[in-house]
């Protein structure tokens, strides 16, 4: 490691890079050696129009991402010059105003010298030159704002570079976070959630950047420490092998009585219990309408709740505050078995209980009192999400407790990777006027399909399993790692392809949004 | 929804200036789909792209990088005296180095079929070291620690077996105990041997390749932050019941159902074999192996009396005043450990406990004396100061700031 002794001197050239930096690269490359330009193309492209470049790149983003989609697709038809709507990407110069084909992009640079083209999905920038996509640091910063201004300037100044740099050490590449905790009798309720929020990056973030200081903190055997422990030898040590998390079950013992004690417990009451706990540990308020505490700004959401009087009309609306949806799987309305046909063995799915779950209730007069007709009233109850936090944390009931019996509802219920939950949401049902639903979708006149109006994609990101029967079974956890899926099954960490993960019986479902970009 | 129109166009007659050949729903539908699947493939490999290229990208500039710092070392040392620092430079196929900024030369892809870790400067192994399309590495390299993951039944992603003893009984341990007692007199003073012997699983000859983890037969000890009792991982949950007086009802009503248990049906127990309360089973006999499985996970009615069973190669009998007898056999049990604590203290260094037991020094110094880790708890980095501390300023921080790591 010869790079070692050399850091010093390191130290002394980071004010050049440094100063790059803050003129938006990316911050943490500041440690990385830094790319100049994509190509030598494109460096010389920059040196000479900087400006012009970039302003051109921007226009050209804002085309793809903003103004309808049939702009980008359109270009001039080989042979007669009219206009031709294409599907597939076609390709914007970065030097003119032409939208080419592929083959009439390569000649367009050979004929005109216009070396860079900006391909019309994503906006990646295609060199001539190179023959070959380049990604160009600035202009990739730009393109994962998709053409927006940026909102927050990077504030970081030389010396607080200079600052981290002498102040930091050398991480193990291989902490990345992925280490099993170990089985410490009827634990693995407890190890599925603390997997669940030790890779969920809201929370991740907020612990690896020092948001709760166990140094500072003078609570006994509190949870919070306990986690932020986990987090710091998650991701620092070189260890691979499962962890212990002996603190942190001391911690929830201590802090929750109902959950204490060696015996088996519901993932999603401890999950419930650690919410709370973190909240009231990390100076949540105890209004939880404007908590800031990283427990609601992660999972916090808002569910409203009109009920609709039969004879009167009034409605009233509620907002009610949300950690986790919890989804009846049980006695579904046959009615998708009937529009998919005579298919027996049609699988629930998640937006089938989604469906159900925003859909309109009947409640009886004696459920209802309407304060308008002062009595008793036939009234119509529905449910849509108001507001949706960055993870949102699906509960499926599969535990049925009567008064003597429980029991569980093996049903198996199936879930996508990416899921739309526009049409649950409050704004979606108020577009959709009572018995008007023969003219659903209203069609957007300036549709992109870049990014879709009216819709709002969140990613599976974590899936919590229970095998077994009722009061005698076993957690396991799936976590998204980047592209990768990773079963946590007490200590063992096993790498599991999507189809496995889709597979699985699922009783929490954790699904984070997906406009972040990556 | 267009296609369908002009179709029905076509047949009503109502939409005469269009008229449509035969077959044209077939071409339209055709081209739509094959355009979509061409998008498909192309936002797919694109995205390949990307991350491969970056990945090369990088990896190009780390080179550059690192070989204008290895050339500046040298002459700096000879002009330290000298007030102008020299500007690092370098040159390299792929890259050209200029004072902390490096400008790629030709297609990465090309240019670079390596790929370097940009923290620690070192090459990236490009296959799993075993099981699915796993290649023999050059050992006579430094790889850098994030390897491909491993993909192999009975593995982890890192390649460490998967523990075997979880649950063992405690005659089990003390025999294994006692073997490795005596494999330690053997080989004194190499407690690291364990992991080393099981990373260079294929003979290596200069670079051993590390599995980071733990031989299958490894049990954790960890240290009761309530009474510093050092216990097994896998009883802690039933310790720390106990420990914290927490076991009120529910833990009565656990013993009696044991004790129901035990009267009733005490045949039915199932596959916990009943003579393991008395007598010593063969240790690591495949039948104990299958129970430590099941319990790992969970409890069943079955295995509920298996742990009350294990509970009993602590406590002799069941009896009601069970909780009296336990408390007296505890001590004797850690009386029993500070026999066989020579054995513990290799596995303490080597476990995270001593960062705990750091933390709770002023609760009881005697106890971790006893340990023989408070050298090591001086030792052992504090957690916090891995994050933080001022460390040696030499290594290259190559981590980012924690908040930034975490994108991916």
């Amino acid at each position: 490691m010869d790079t070692i002794a050399v850091a010093p001197k390191g130290a002394s050239l980071a004010s050049p890079k440094v100063v790059k930096n803050s003129k938006g690269a990316i911050v943490p490359s500041s440690q990385m050696a830094h790319i100049a330009y994509g190509c030598e193309h494109m460096g010389e492209m920059l040196e000479n129009a900087r400006k012009a470049t970039f302003h051109n790149y921007r226009q050209i983003l804002q085309t793809i991402f903003e103004k309808p989609s049939v702009i980008a697709q359109t270009h001039k038809g080989s042979s007669d010059g009219r206009p031709v709507v294409s599907l597939r990407p076609t390709y914007l110069c970065l030097q003119c105003p032409n939208i080419m084909t592929e083959a009439d992009r390569d000649e367009h640079i050979d004929s005109k010298r216009h070396v860079f083209a900006v391909e019309s999905r994503g906006g990646h920038v295609y060199c001539g030159d190179c023959q070959d996509f380049i990604y160009d640091p600035d202009l990739e910063s730009k393109r994962l704002q998709k053409g927006k201004k940026r909102k927050f300037e990077d504030t970081t100044t030389t010396d607080e570079h200079k600052l981290i740099i002498n102040n930091s050490t050398f991480l193990p590449c291989r902490a990345i976070g992925l280490r099993g905790l170990y089985n410490m009798g009827q634990t693995c309720f407890m190890s599925v959630i603390l997997q669940t929020l030790m890779h969920n990056p809201f929370i991740r973030n907020y612990y690896l950047a020092e948001g709760h200081k166990t140094a500072e903190c003078e609570r006994e055997s509190c949870v919070s420490c306990a986690l932020d422990e986990m987090f710091v030898e998650f991701h620092s040590a070189e260890k691979t092998e499962g962890f212990g998390a002996v603190n942190m079950l001391m911690g929830s013992w201590l802090a929750g009585e109902a959950l204490a004690g060696y015996q088996q417990q519901d993932a999603h009451e401890y999950m419930q219990f650690m919410l709370n706990t973190l909240h009231l540990q990390n100076g949540g308020s105890s209004d939880s309408e404007d908590c800031t505490c990283i427990v609601h700004q992660t999972f916090h959401g808002k569910l409203s709740s009109t009920v609709t009087c039969d004879s009167c009309r009034n409605t009233t609306t509620a907002l009610d505050p949300y950690m986790d949806l919890s989804l009846d799987i049980k006695n579904l309305p046959k009615k998708r078995k009937l529009e998919t046909g005579a298919g027996s063995d049609t699988q629930l799915d998640l937006r089938d209980c989604l469906d159900r779950f925003t859909g309109r209730e009947k409640l009886g007069s004696a459920e209802y009192t309407c304060r308008n007709c002062d009595g008793g009233q036939n009234a119509v109850k529905q449910l849509s999400i108001k507001m949706l936090p960055p993870t949102l944390s699906i509960h499926l009931k599969r535990f049925e407790h009567s008064k003597s019996t429980s029991s569980k509802i093996e049903t198996k219920v199936s879930f996508p990777l990416t899921i739309d939950l526009y049409p649950y949401t409050t704004q979606y049902r108020s577009t959709q006027g009572k018995g008007a639903k023969s003219s659903s979708a209203p069609t957007p006149s300036n549709y992109n399909i870049n990014a879709p109006t009216n819709s709002l994609i969140y990613e599976l990101s974590a899936v919590v399993v229970h095998k077994g029967k009722m009061d005698s079974g076993h957690y396991i956890n799936y976590s998204r790692e980047g592209n990768d899926w990773f079963a946590f099954d007490d200590s063992k960490v096993v790498l599991v392809s999507e189809a496995e993960v889709l597979a699985a019986e699922a009783y929490l479902l954790f699904y984070m949004i997906g406009s972040l970009n990556v | 929804m267009s296609e369908d129109r002009s179709a029905d166009g076509k047949d009503g007659g109502e939409g005469a200036e269009v008229k449509l050949p035969p077959g044209a729903l077939v071409e339209l539908t055709e081209d739509v789909l094959d355009e979509c699947i061409a998008s498909i493939v192309h936002h797919t490999v694109l995205s390949c792209h990307r991350s491969e290229k970056l990945l090369r990208m990088q990896s190009a500039a780390t080179q550059a990088e690192s070989l204008a710092l290895a050339n500046l070392e040298p002459q700096s040392q000879k002009n330290a005296s000298n007030s102008q620092p020299t500007v690092p430079a370098a040159d390299t196929p792929a890259a050209k180095y200029e004072n902390g900024r490096v400008i790629l030369k030709g297609n990465p892809l090309k240019t670079t079929p390596e790929i370097i870790c940009p923290h620690c400067k070192l090459p990236r192994l490009m296959h799993p070291i075993m099981g699915k399309g796993m290649q023999n590495p050059d050992l006579t390299k430094e790889y850098c620690m994030l390897y491909p993951w491993v993909q192999r039944p009975g593995h982890d992603v890192f390649g460490n077996p998967f523990p075997t003893d979880m649950a063992k009984s405690k005659k089990e341990r003390e025999l294994m105990k006692q073997q490795q007692k005596n494999q330690e007199k053997e080989s004194v003073g190499t407690p690291g041997s364990q992991d080393t012997d099981m990373a260079g699983g294929d003979g290596s000859k200069e670079i051993k390749l590390n599995t980071g983890g733990k031989p299958a037969s490894y049990i954790p000890w960890h240290t009761c932050p309530n009474c510093k009792r050092s216990l097994l991982i896998t009883r802690f949950a039933q310790h720390l019941e106990k420990c914290l007086g927490i076991s009120g009802r529910q833990s009565s009503r656990n013993a009696m159902a044991k004790l129901s248990g035990q009267n009733g049906n005490g045949s039915g127990v199932g596959n916990t074999p009943l003579g393991s309360r008395m007598g010593t089973p063969a240790p690591g006999s495949q039948n104990d192996a299958a129970v430590a499985k099941t319990k790992g996970k969970g409890i069943s009615p079955v295995k509920k009396l298996g742990a009350g069973a294990d509970d009993d190669d602590e406590g002799e009998n069941d009896t009601p005043d069970k909780k009296k007898k336990k408390k007296s056999t505890y001590v004797k049990k850690a009386d029993r450990e500070k026999g066989g604590k020579d054995n513990i203290k290799v596995k303490l260094k080597t476990n995270n406990t001593d960062r705990r037991q750091s933390e709770g020094t002023e609760k009881s110094d005697g106890k971790r004396e006893r340990e023989g880790d408070s050298i090591d708890s001086e030792n052992a980095p504090k957690a916090k100061k891995i994050k933080l501390s001022l460390g040696k300023s030499g290594s290259p921080p190559a981590a980012a700031p924690p908040s930034a790591a975490v994108q991916d």
